[in-house]
This record gives structure tokens, C-alpha cells and sequence, in this order.
């Protein structure tokens, strides 16, 4: 237990009380030879005990911070997280490109490739995003993924849908960012970084879950972690990575291939798992009170959008997916929406009816990226 | 009436030791010193204790008047009477002129000072400062 600070005035008291109870000594008052003596010890005995605390903090866990919580970090061979610019890769589907209608994309651009240095603009926070190889397409294709990267000196969080702008200089040719987009510059706190490091000293005592589940938390796009021993044979284990959101990054999982390879002992097989993705496409109908002007009902929608893709974001294998929570939020969004209908329902590629859907343990929806618009709220 | 003893130091504020331990001061001694050091402190110039002090060091350079005089001794005894080490005692101070640039400052104190190895009786104590305004600083004067 850390030792606790005794201040000067505490030591004051104890040093006149021990005086006057034991000493000829009894003129204590400020000014005194005596209370002069005092004085000058306790100011030492004071700072000394504030270093004492201090320093016996510091070696406990629950009281250790920064420098010193780093210093215990590093004897279970971890570190304190760095802050990370956003990546994110075309097999990540996020950055779409894209034409609409009978149009191509080689049709509208004239050549079969988004090149190198692109850059794609978020119109109200200003983030910008580059393109970080050259991507190509073939002549009939009307959308195609890419890589990119977000340069920014502030933390950033950027809805679905909101990257509209990119400097290719064609007006048919539209992009956008199919998921949301956090870009982070805050280091990793003392109280995250503190429960990392007592799973880690559990762990440390082998290649046990503790050790596999303390190493992969510090992802940002990854909720939870589920491990399930001998699936893939005796001697093996499956890592199924819940994402935050729709997807994980591809560099978020070739990250944590590096770290399994490391923490699994020899041996012992370990697999990556994501769950089945399941792609969604929902249309939904609303209508608005007669005095709501049209700019408004545009600006309502567009928040109407986001707040579905949230709900399906946030669904957890084994959870259902009901059209009365999809219909609760869009009404929910405004007053100005005085009904909303899910009208069309379309499940890996399939349309269905409208009915409510749960998905499998191994499952996951997410808004289908080969669509234009997958979740799509309108008149 | 006051009878608090302490610990004896020399007029410089040395300890005095006699035969190993520290020596005892007598009461008059020690309120004598105990004075001595609240005058000769800036208030709240003291660490320990911030408010303590009572030397008047605010008025260096002023001129060397009646009304700067009347003043110091104000100051004086305000911050005398704040520090509670006069409590039980009647004391009265004079501030005088020296010089062109200096003033005397005479405390008397009249208490009943009772000493352990000596019948209790009244006693008058006579205590005389030398401030000079060139550089606000007081001086005891043996």
C-alpha cells in the first residue's frame, strides 16, 4: 500500500505537542528558539515525506502514472500507445469512387486508373485524405476502392458519407467513405494503459488468453475478442475479431498476425477470424409535416442515414436486427418526420421480405459496399 | 503575566549548550527574543509561517518625518498585537529621531513574568530598535 503524505502541519503538531508534554521547553509560539528548531526540521521531514509518498506510489499499479507507469510497463514488454494517423487500404472498402446511371468510370475519367496523390476532401472539417498507390479498373467497372491516408496535426472523427470531394477535376466521377473515419493524436491514457499491463502480468506467466487478449485490446477498430480453442484441430486456436463499427482495417490485422506469432508458443497454430460479413441494402420511406422546408428534409436524411448505419454497426453476432428499431430511429432523428416505412430489404445480395433478421453467431452486417447508396432514406 | 521558558540562545541566536543538552532560557529571556525576532522579520517573510513578522521594512526610503514615524509605529503595533505574543502584557512604543536618516524605536513591555527558580514579580522590559530609512532595515541596540 503507498505510504501516505504527512504534511508539515502535521509534523508541527506532533514535534510542539512532544515538547510541551516533555520539555522544559513550553514558549512555541512563532518567533521561539524552540518553534525555530521545529521549523527547520519539519519543512525537511515535510518535503521528504511528500517524496516518500510520491516515490511509494509510484511502484504500485493502481497509483503509478506516466513515466513511471511506463517503466512497469516495459517489464512486461509493453509500452504506452502511440498515436496513429488513419490508413486505410482498397481491401478495407471505405474510399469509394464511383459514377451513377450507364455511366463507367473509364467513360467519365478517359483512363483505367485513379492515380497516386489523389486527394479526397471533407467539406465542413476540412480533412483530407491522399491516395497512396495508383489503382486500377477495368472499362466496364462503375465503382472501385482505394488506399489512402489522412494527414492531419488534430484528432478527427469524420462520419460515413461525408468525404465528397476529391481534386480529379470530374464532375461525374462522385467518391465517398463508406464507414466512418477516427483520426486520433491523443495518447493513450494512464487508466487504459494500466489495465493493459495487469492482463499483461497475468499473461506473463505464458502463452495463456490473458496474454492473447491484453495484446490485441490496444486496436482501436477492434470492440472485443472471442477465443475459441481447437476449432482449426488440437494445438490451435481461432481469434474471431469483433470490429467497431463495420469493418476492421487490413493493417489492424496484419498487425495482430505479427503479435499472435509472437505471443503463441511453439507449436500451437492460431487463426484470425472475422466474422461472415453480411451485405445489407435498406431503403426506407418518410414523410415530412407539411411545414418543413426542402433543405432541412436533406439535412435530415442525411443524419437519418447515419443513424441506421450506427444501428447496424452495433450489432453483435447472434443479435436481430428489427425493422421497428430501424423505423424508431429514422422517426426519432426529427419532429419533422411524422412517419418512416422500411420499403425494401435486400440481404447478401438477395431481396427479401420485410422481416425481422438474426444474424448467426459467426455473422456481421454491414452496409453493402457495391451499392451506391446501401442504406438509403427517402420521400 | 507570562512564565513560557525556551530554548536559551545568545544575543547573535546561537543555541547555548551546558553540559551536552540545550539550555533553558528564562521567561523574561524568552519573551525577550521571541520579540526580538517578530520585529527583525518581514512579515510574511518568515517560510514556516506566513504570517509572522513585524519589521517594518515597507517604509525605506520615505522621508524622515513626524507623519512616516507615526506610521512605523502603527505598523509596529499592529503586527505585534496580531502575532499574540504580547497577550496578557501592557506594552507601549515610542519612535524617536536619530538622525537624518534613522529613527529609534523603544518598546516597553509591562508584565508579570514568572520564573521557576525566582519569587513571581512584575517587570518592566525595556526594548530599543535602531531603522534606518536608507535601507529599511531595523537593528536591536544592546
Amino acid at each position: 500500500m503507498p505510504k501516505k503524505r504527512k504534511t508539515f502541519g502535521a509534523f508541527q503538531a506532533e514535534s510542539i505537542n512532544y515538547l510541551l508534554a516533555n520539555t522544559p521547553f513550553n514558549n512555541a509560539v512563532a518567533g521561539s528558539s524552540a518553534r525555530s528548531v521545529t521549523d527547520i526540521m519539519n519543512t525537511q521531514m515535510a518535503e521528504m515525506s511528500s517524496h516518500m509518498a510520491r516515490a511509494s506510489a509510484m511502484v504500485y499499479l493502481d497509483t503509478a502514472s506516466g513515466y513511471y507507469l511506463d517503466l512497469i510497463g516495459s517489464l512486461f514488454g509493453i509500452s504506452r500507445d502511440a498515436p496513429t494517423s488513419y490508413k486505410t487500404t482498397a481491401g478495407d472498402k471505405n474510399i469509394k469512387f464511383y459514377v451513377t446511371g450507364v455511366k463507367t468510370l473509364k467513360g467519365v475519367l478517359g483512363t483505367n486508373s485513379i492515380p497516386n496523390g489523389t486527394t479526397i476532401q471533407n467539406t465542413s472539417s476540412g480533412a483530407t485524405l491522399t491516395t497512396t498507390s495508383l489503382i486500377n479498373f477495368n472499362d466496364t467497372d462503375t465503382f472501385v476502392f482505394v488506399s489512402a491516408t489522412l494527414l492531419s496535426e488534430k484528432s478527427i472523427v469524420i462520419g460515413p458519407s461525408t468525404m465528397t470531394v476529391h481534386s480529379l477535376g470530374v464532375p461525374d466521377l462522385l467518391v465517398t467513405n463508406t464507414s466512418s473515419i477516427t483520426h486520433s493524436l491523443v495518447q493513450e491514457s494512464d487508466l487504459s494503459f494500466r489495465d493493459r499491463i495487469a492482463s499483461a502480468s497475468v499473461a506473463s506467466e505464458g502463452a495463456n488468453s490473458s496474454r492473447i487478449l491484453s495484446s490485441i485490446q490496444q486496436f482501436q477498430d477492434i470492440a472485443s475478442v472471442d477465443i475459441r480453442a481447437g476449432i482449426s484441430g488440437s494445438g490451435s486456436y481461432d481469434v474471431y475479431l469483433v470490429p467497431v463499427g463495420n469493418r476492421i482495417s487490413q493493417a489492424t490485422i496484419a498487425a495482430i498476425a505479427r503479435i499472435l506469432s509472437s505471443t503463441s508458443g511453439f507449436g500451437i497454430a492460431f487463426n484470425i477470424r472475422e466474422f461472415d460479413y453480411i451485405p445489407v441494402k435498406i431503403e426506407i420511406q418518410v414523410k415530412f409535416t407539411n411545414s418543413t422546408n426542402d433543405s432541412f428534409k436533406e439535412s435530415t436524411i442525411n443524419i437519418a442515414e447515419s443513424r441506421v448505419r450506427s444501428l447496424i454497426g452495433s450489432l453483435r453476432p447472434g443479435d436481430e436486427l428489427a425493422m421497428n428499431r430501424i423505423i424508431s430511429e429514422v422517426i426519432n432523428t426529427d419532429n419533422s418526420i411524422s412517419n418512416a416505412e422500411v420499403i425494401f430489404l435486400c440481404i447478401n445480395k438477395r431481396v427479401q421480405a420485410i422481416r425481422d433478421l438474426r444474424l448467426e453467431e459467426d455473422e456481421l452486417f454491414v452496409p453493402d459496399e457495391d451499392e451506391i447508396n446501401p442504406i438509403m432514406v427517402r420521400q | 503575566m507570562y512564565g513560557n521558558r525556551d530554548i536559551s540562545t545568545t544575543e547573535n541566536g546561537d543555541l547555548v549548550v551546558d553540559n551536552g543538552d540545550l539550555a533553558i532560557s528564562t521567561a523574561s529571556e524568552s519573551l525577550l527574543r521571541t520579540v526580538n525576532f517578530c520585529l527583525l522579520t518581514n512579515y510574511s517573510g518568515y517560510k514556516p509561517e506566513r504570517h509572522f513578522g513585524a519589521s517594518p521594512d515597507k517604509f525605506i526610503g520615505q522621508q524622515n518625518n513626524s507623519n512616516t514615524r507615526n506610521e512605523i509605529r502603527l505598523h509596529i503595533d499592529y503586527y505585534l498585537k496580531n502575532q499574540g505574543l504580547l497577550m496578557g502584557a501592557t506594552h507601549s512604543l515610542n519612535v524617536v529621531p536619530v538622525g537624518n536618516h534613522e529613527i529609534a524605536v523603544i518598546l516597553k513591555i509591562n508584565t508579570l513574568i514568572i520564573e521557576s527558580s525566582t519569587e513571581a514579580s512584575p517587570q518592566e522590559m525595556i526594548i530599543a530598535y535602531k531603522y534606518d530609512f536608507n535601507n529599511g532595515t531595523l537593528e536591536a541596540v544592546a
